[in-house]
């Protein structure tokens, strides 16, 4: 069963992941406050997929793809966020993101870029 | 100095559109003033900044029931959640997200269209959330003022700005 890392500073949407990916293939085996967090927990925990929201206090999304992916090159990480401006998904893919989500976003959405991710 | 390139009234029709969007819920935006404040008056607070090429803060007050209410229907409309069925010890945080994502899109809407209208980035604060009748939003703030209006109950909505853009 592949595992996931899934960041975000939001309670709600924290929950909504949790219960969007209960009834998949993946597992949850860490849910992050912020990019510190979701680091940590890569490395403790190497998952297969790392969903990471953009705007999170302290270290951002795109501080912790920076940090995830000097750690490990062939990290897969997925961008969720609700800035769908082309600058910062190009800075994101630049940086090794594999693919990005636009909130909002319904489950079958995440779970098929995942799928597609882990295939990669 | 204008305040914006795009209009207050602008401004508070994108926060509409994510309000309706977010909760399902039909509302009516109320008529815009030109105000200056000092205090805000709503059992929660939440402040966020827009930092770019136009600097302003969006600050969006409502009370308890309204909180409830808001969340209830936005858990629902995303993710099919019934908040009745949420654990009470979690409750509180997990209302206290979504009214915080709910904000954050609002602000990142504006944003949006501030970094399409000056064709420079906009980044949004997280949203702070701050509690209590008579939050002391940090000194006298001039701007622009409305509220939605919807069966959800009141969301009052401030967008501040420098003293001298509204003069």
């Amino acid at each position: 069963m592949p595992t996931v890392i899934a960041a975000d500073d939001s309670s709600m949407i924290r929950i909504m992941l949790k219960k969007f990916l209960r009834d998949s293939e993946f597992e949850i085996v860490g849910l992050a406050k912020d990019g510190d967090e979701a680091v940590a927990m890569y490395k403790e925990y190497r998952p297969d997929i790392v969903t990471l929201d953009i705007t999170m206090p302290g270290l951002n999304g795109l501080g912790a793809l920076m940090e995830i992916t000097e750690f490990d090159p062939e990290a897969k990480c997925i961008m969720l966020t609700t800035l769908d401006q082309d600058e910062m998904i190009d800075e994101a893919m630049q940086h090794g993101a594999r693919g990005y989500i636009i909130k909002p976003f319904e489950g079958l959405q995440l779970i098929e870029k995942m799928r597609e991710v882990v295939g990669q | 100095m204008e305040l914006l390139p795009l209009k207050p009234e602008l401004c508070f029709q994108m926060i509409k559109e994510v309000f309706s969007s977010m909760t399902g819920v039909k509302c009516r935006l109320g008529e815009t003033q030109s105000v200056e404040i000092d205090k805000t008056a709503h059992d929660l607070t939440v402040i966020m900044g827009i930092l770019g090429e136009s600097n302003l803060s969006l600050f969006v007050g409502m009370n308890s029931d309204t909180v409830y209410s808001v969340s209830s229907a936005i858990l629902h409309k995303e993710g099919g959640i019934v908040i009745g069925e949420l654990g009470e010890a979690e409750l509180p945080d997990i209302m206290q997200g979504t009214i915080e994502e709910l904000t954050n899109r609002m602000s990142s809407s504006i944003a949006n269209h501030l970094a399409g209208a000056t064709k420079k980035a906009c980044e949004v604060t997280p949203p702070v959330c701050a509690f209590g009748a008579g939050t002391d939003p940090g000194g006298a703030l001039a701007g622009y003022y409305t509220d939605i209006e919807s069966d959800l109950g009141p969301v009052c909505l401030f967008i501040a700005c420098d003293k001298e853009a509204t003069a």
